[in-house]
């Protein structure tokens, strides 16, 4: 089952790095800086909602799935800062709609859900910290 | 097998976790520093509230020492010495009038009169009694006092009895009880006080500034701290305002400002008490315990010639000590400065002029002090004056041949009947003679050539400048404590507002590290 991500019945434990469909993505902490670095490879907005195709038929439960949405939802952000997609109200990543803001509140969302399962509390301090740098910045 | 319920699960990881954050807390971690933030503004509140808490207490000590404790027991204190000198001039006053006349019963019901005022202060100082030689003082005024009646009653019964001799020796004796009993323990009941006021006052007025900078040391390092956070929580959480820690920023910020101002402005009461009020106020009453010793002295001058040289130096001693000048000056060129000075509104500055009534003058203060104690100071110089005409009418007796005992010839209604104390020949002076009554009539009369006219008007405006350094003296006082009230409860509760508003502010903060997030969203 390892890397078959397209099955309906895929554990979500069953995610590893190995099979991460986001090798284009950025790594959140260089992301989550507030200027997402560039990816290793450049993913294109068809490859972006590929990747979210597949991640969305899961359910997300343990780290390294919580980590993949988040990556892939820091890639989105790099590409919409960089001006590499267009921000696109009817298109959707990860259910959330191509637009800064939202995918700001959702990579925050999922760091900090891949905090929870972080195994180290150093880990889960960098991974919270990082959601705070991602959220968008509010009053209260 | 040790096994664990989900709670005691939970709580475990819990406490892990809180120990892991304590373990980095010197460590470059976010929670740590907002544990670090927390921990020292708890510290800096806690430090902020039990320094202003001293320094409120110190400045409600000095206020409640100066105007409680010490003052209305050093105004008590003169007060006494005051009403025992006015009994001792009455009394010799009545050795001097004929026993039953008029005058002399006025003379007796005055002496009354300041028998059950002194009676009274002897009280208000019993029932102020501070510092632990008080009470000894106070005692040993009372037992004199008895002793004192018993003479003064032993005199009037000899005089009226026609034993002038008799009479005369318990009049030196109850002097003697005066001077060497009531009057220096009612000077070592105002020494005691002094002391510990004057004391009071110079460690309060050093270690006040002191107190209150670091005070408002403590109460800017706890609001830049509060701002710091502010600063850390919008870096590193984008969260712009945090309204708990906003809130004690303000209130914190607010309140070091009050306090600074209350306490400065209790300060400032607190010399206006001391400085412009309570200085005059013993500096007048110096001076009206002196005038009234004095007063004294002349009636005895006058009732005791064998020992008229040394009734005139004591004479002399006092007065200058409520007024002195140095040579070129004198009282009309002083009186004429001081009101150039007062005319033009200036401070009052008067070269060549010494003692207590010198004191109260280059401290006028307050709305009509100035006026009265010039006044005052007039009255003074001319009963001075009217002494000098009383001498120079007994010196012109000193040289004339006695003639015999009664009223003086030519004396008006209302003028003192003149009884003669001493044996003819006995002082070498018959005080019988015409300018002697002259003398007496001077010394003891109220009618507008009179030394008492004079000493009346002298005291009346001594009266009121008091009164008026007294008023300011409690006012000042009463706002001094009142300016204080509420600070110490404040700063508690400011403490406990700052203590729980960083606790709610940060501790969500830090929360975010903790595992109960999952699937929660947090704003």
């Amino acid at each position: 089952m390892n890397g078959d991500l397209t099955g309906k019945n895929m554990d979500s434990k069953d995610v590893t790095p190995a099979t991460d469909p986001l090798k284009a993505a950025p790594s959140a902490p260089a992301a989550a800086n507030g200027d997402v670095q560039a990816p290793s490879e450049p993913a294109s907005k068809d490859e972006l909602l590929e990747a979210s195709q597949k991640l969305q038929s899961m359910v997300p439960d343990d780290y390294h799935a919580w980590k993949m949405q988040a990556d892939l939802l820091l890639a989105a952000i790099h590409k919409l800062e960089t001006r590499t997609i267009e921000a696109d109200e009817s298109v959707k990543v990860m259910g959330v709609p191509l637009r800064e803001s939202a995918l700001r509140e959702a990579a925050e969302e999922a760091l900090r859900n891949c905090a929870h399962f972080a195994l180290t509390f150093d880990e889960r301090i960098r991974l919270v910290d990082e959601a705070n740098r991602i959220r968008r910045a509010t009053w209260f | 097998m040790e096994t664990h319920t989900p709670a005691q699960a939970h709580t475990q990881a819990h406490t892990t976790s809180l120990r892991t954050i304590a373990h980095s807390a010197l460590q470059n971690t976010t929670p740590a520093r907002l544990l670090l933030f927390l921990i020292c503004i708890w510290v800096c509140a806690i430090a902020f509230c039990a320094s202003a808490i001293v320094t409120v207490q110190q400045h409600i000590h000095a206020a409640i020492t100066l105007g409680v404790d010490a003052a209305p027991s050093i105004i008590a204190a003169h007060r006494i010495e005051i009403g025992v000198q006015k009994m001792d001039a009455d009394l010799a006053d009545e050795l001097i009038l004929q026993p039953g006349q008029y005058e002399a019963r006025s003379r007796a019901d005055e002496f009354e009169r300041c028998r059950v005022n002194v009676c009274r202060q002897l009280v208000a100082a019993a029932k102020n009694i501070t510092y632990s030689t008080e009470q000894t003082h106070i005692e040993n005024i009372q037992i004199a006092l008895g002793k004192y009646d018993m003479q003064a009653q032993a005199m009037r019964d000899m005089h009226s009895l026609g034993k002038n001799n008799e009479a005369l020796k318990s009049y030196l004796t109850a002097l003697q009880i005066l001077q060497a009993e009531i009057v220096p323990n009612t000077r070592e009941l105002n020494k005691a006080n002094i002391d510990v006021l004057e004391d009071t006052y110079a460690r309060e007025k050093s270690a006040s500034a002191m107190s209150r900078g670091l005070v408002l040391g403590i109460g800017g390092f706890l609001t830049a701290l509060l701002v710091g956070t502010q600063i850390f929580l919008y870096t590193r959480f984008k969260r712009r305002v945090n309204v708990p820690l906003f809130l004690s920023t303000i209130c914190t910020a607010v309140f070091v400002q009050h306090l600074s101002s209350e306490l400065s402005e209790s300060s400032r009461n607190l010399i206006v008490a001391k400085e412009d009020s309570y200085n005059s106020v013993v500096a007048l009453l110096d001076a009206l315990a002196d005038s009234c010793d004095a007063n004294a002295a002349k009636s005895r001058w006058l009732v005791d010639r064998q020992h008229a040289d040394i009734h005139q130096k004591h004479f002399s001693e006092v007065t200058n000590r409520v007024a002195n000048f140095a040579p070129d000056y004198d009282f009309a060129k002083t009186i004429a400065l001081a009101q150039k000075q007062m005319s033009e509104h200036e401070k009052l500055n008067l070269p060549g002029f010494s003692g207590s009534l010198a004191n109260e003058l280059n401290n006028v203060r307050f709305g009509g002090e100035g006026e009265a104690a010039l006044e005052a100071l007039q009255s003074f110089a001319d009963y001075l004056a009217c002494d000098q005409k009383m001498r120079a009418q007994a010196g012109a007796a000193t040289a004339s041949k006695p003639v015999s005992a009664g009223a003086a010839p030519g004396a008006k209604p209302g003028s003192p009947s003149v009884s003669p104390v001493s044996k003819p020949g006995s002082a070498g002076v018959s005080p019988a003679s015409s300018s002697f009554a002259t003398a007496i009539k001077i010394g003891l009369g109220y009618d507008p050539n009179s030394s008492n006219y004079f000493f009346t008007k002298y005291e009346d405006a001594l009266g009121r400048t008091e009164s008026i350094n007294e008023d300011n003296l409690n006012l000042a006082v009463q706002k001094a404590i009142k300016e204080l009230n509420g600070l110490v409860s404040g700063s508690l509760l400011l403490s406990l507002f700052i203590v729980i508003c960083s606790y709610l502010g940060l501790f969500p903060r830090i929360e975010e590290y903790q595992t109960k997030a999952y699937l929660h969203r947090r704003h």
